[in-house]
């Protein structure tokens, strides 16, 4: 009797042990291609923070950054099977939902070509922004989220994730002088933002 | 710390937010494995389709096996309560009991049979007629045991404890009328039978467990509706809250119904139809520019030159421009959906009588609901020289019909005997959901029915 429990304890540590250390990722990737569904939940689980991150950022509010984060991981699930491992399988993931996030931007909204003088005159003469730097990690994403859509699309891709302009066009079919522009727009508007609070 | 370049103010985002983490809510894994995720999606969308076919299932076999044995229980019953019309198959009487096969926990009655001066015992759990003379013998013969037993009482514990597991066989004091057509013998009356019986049954408390499904006790309880068959009309006012998992729009909706129940004995099935009224938020988020005025100019759109006086002179050709600054805004625009259904319940049920005046019933089976009206208003911003961008329901459409399996229990208090009140709560589970892309999963409602019903008899 009890080397039954003690046997069926050790199973169930092993079987946890198996998904929480950090497993080899190509022996996680084939048990989620064979569809093992504990499998799934802790690859989900061990990319689901920094993705969730990622998604927040390029999100307007929580509920659509639980929609991209969903649609991101189904995608990856999906199209799992074409990584080929030659890069990280992280950074993978994450073009995987940032392109997610710009799928939605561009399904969701309509580019609309900014004019806003008086932000660019207050970009020119915002000069001292140390609030900034002791801001925390969530309250600099309040600030992004509201941002309008395009500007933080652009923001996100060049400043953060360190996309190039002409990449970021070819991205959200916009020129490059409308990226540069908009990125521009973006940050004079967060330094007028934060400048007020 | 003073920002002076782009490069510092974009630094502290980068460092901040490139490897932010945040942990996920967990209904972003429940809307994955719902959206078709191999394996584990398969699984949880086809349980909530199990677990309410499941409760459904056991409910009716539960059903079904009380109504069976109660059919059984009811002919013991009948055959001590109505002599007259209860036979006893002489077949039964051949059947041949070894007075050492005599169980001892056994309840033995006595009956009393036309035509023959000797007293039959029938053996209740088995229907079986023991052998009248020999038998006889055995049972006073353990009767004299038993008094021997009680006059050791005091002397001996572990005698009396023996004693206690051998029931009381009982002799008849005095054979009642009797008759007897062909094979078949008619048992008149037997009251001593039944008054002996409640007696041992009291005595032993192992048996209390067993009193709520005693043939008498049901006989009691159901005022002696057990065998009926009629018709039940019912109208209910039914008030619903409807949870939808990962969502605080929850929907509230207020039905009336009409039912028309089928009472076979102690089951039911019961249909109907029912008209439902159910509202939600209509919120939408509306993006939307607003223009303003900043001013206006002479744009020059062509120009000419003519030779006057051997001088060039231009003719500029201009129009005014408007300048406006287009601002960014979201506004909620606030609404109320209403929607109208048309529902058709199928269930089945048990129902029994608790006293005179109150009755309980318990019944499950589905409803299937179909929209049959929609009012959605459109969301509306106000100001001048507005352009709406995008306009994002926060709500969820809702689907053209839905089902649900619903699990109720009521009581009835019978203000007459035909006439009922009754109070019926209830909980459904949505196997068909009522909105549209719910990944989260199907909504649960809880509500209540209250209402009157006419015993058609």
């Amino acid at each position: 009797m009890i080397y039954c429990i003690w046997k069926y304890i050790s199973i169930f540590t092993k079987i946890n042990a198996d998904y929480k250390s950090p497993m080899q990722e190509d022996q996680l990737i084939k048990k989620v291609l064979d569809g093992d569904g504990r499998a799934q939940k802790a690859f989900y689980q061990k990319f689901a923070p920094k993705m969730y991150g990622v998604a927040l950022r390029f999100a307007r509010d929580r509920d659509e950054a639980n929609d991209i984060l969903q649609e991101g991981f189904v995608k990856v699930f999906t199209y799992l099977s074409s990584y080929k491992g030659s890069g990280s399988l992280e950074g993978w993931i994450r073009r995987t939902v940032v392109n997610t996030a710009i799928n939605y931007y561009k399904k969701n909204a309509k580019h609309q070509s900014y004019s806003d003088l008086d932000t660019v005159m207050i970009f020119e003469k915002s000069q001292d922004v140390s609030a900034l730097d002791q801001m925390s990690a969530s309250e600099l994403l309040e600030h992004i989220n509201k941002l309008p859509d395009g500007y933080r699309t652009v923001f996100n891709l060049n400043i953060i994730d360190g996309y190039t302009h002409k990449e970021i066009g070819e991205m959200l079919d916009i020129s490059e002088n409308t990226s540069k522009s908009q990125l521009s727009r973006a940050r004079a508007y967060l330094q007028k933002r934060i400048v007020r609070k | 710390m003073a920002i002076n370049t782009h490069k510092e103010f974009d630094q502290i985002f980068r460092e901040k937010l490139q490897n932010n983490e945040v942990m996920p809510p967990e209904s972003v894994w429940a809307g994955i494995e719902a959206s078709g995720l191999a394996g584990t999606a398969t699984t949880t969308s086809n349980w909530r389709w199990w677990a309410a076919a499941s409760v459904l299932v056991l409910f009716i076999s539960a059903s079904a096996y009380i109504y069976f044995n109660n059919g059984e229980s009811a002919s013991n019953i009948n055959l001590q309560n109505n002599p007259s019309q209860q036979l006893i198959n002489s077949s039964n009487q051949q059947t041949q009991l070894e007075p050492n096969e005599l169980n001892p926990s056994a309840i033995v009655e006595e009956k009393s049979i036309v035509g023959s001066i000797e007293p039959i015992l029938v053996n209740t759990s088995t229907n079986q007629i023991l052998e009248t003379s020999e038998d006889l013998a055995v049972i006073e013969k353990m009767v004299f045991e038993e008094n021997v037993l009680e006059v050791e009482d005091e002397k001996d514990l572990q005698i009396e404890a023996q004693a206690e597991e051998v029931v009381k066989p009982v002799r008849l004091e005095t054979p009642q009328k009797m008759s007897q057509t062909g094979e078949e013998f008619s048992i008149e009356e037997n009251i001593t039978v039944q008054s002996i019986l409640k007696q041992e049954d009291s005595k032993h408390a192992s048996r209390a467990g067993r009193d709520f499904f005693d043939d008498d006790a049901i006989d009691d309880i159901t005022l002696g509706h057990r065998n009926e068959k009629y018709w039940v009309l019912g109208i209910e006012f039914s008030p619903e809250w409807v949870t939808i998992p990962d969502n605080s729009n929850n929907i509230k909706s207020y039905g009336l119904d009409f039912s028309a129940r089928y009472q076979l004995s102690k089951l039911f099935f019961e249909t109907g139809l029912g008209l439902a009224f159910s509202k939600d938020n209509g919120d939408y988020d509306v993006d939307y520019q607003e223009a303003l005025f900043k001013g206006s100019y002479e744009d020059v759109y062509d120009v000419t030159f003519e030779i006057v006086n051997g001088q060039e002179v231009p003719t500029y050709f201009t129009k005014t421009v408007n300048v406006y600054d287009t601002i960014d805004r979201v506004s909620i625009s606030e609404n109320e959906n209403k929607y109208a259904y048309l529902n058709i319940p199928i269930n089945f049920g048990y129902y029994t009588k608790l006293g005179d005046k109150f009755s309980f019933y318990a019944k499950a089976g589905i409803n299937t609901s179909f929209k049959i009206y929609q009012d959605i208003p459109v969301p509306v911003i106000s100001g001048e020289n507005v352009t709406v961008i995008k306009v994002t329901p926060r709500y969820y459409n809702r689907t053209d019909w839905h089902m649900q399996a619903q699990l109720n229990v009521g009581l009835n208090y019978h203000v007459t005997d035909q006439f009922l009140f009754g109070l019926e709560p209830n909980i459904r589970y949505y196997v068909k959901s009522l909105v549209e892309n719910n990944p989260s999963g199907n909504p649960y409602g809880l509500g209540v029915k209250i209402g009157f019903k006419y015993i058609l008899k």
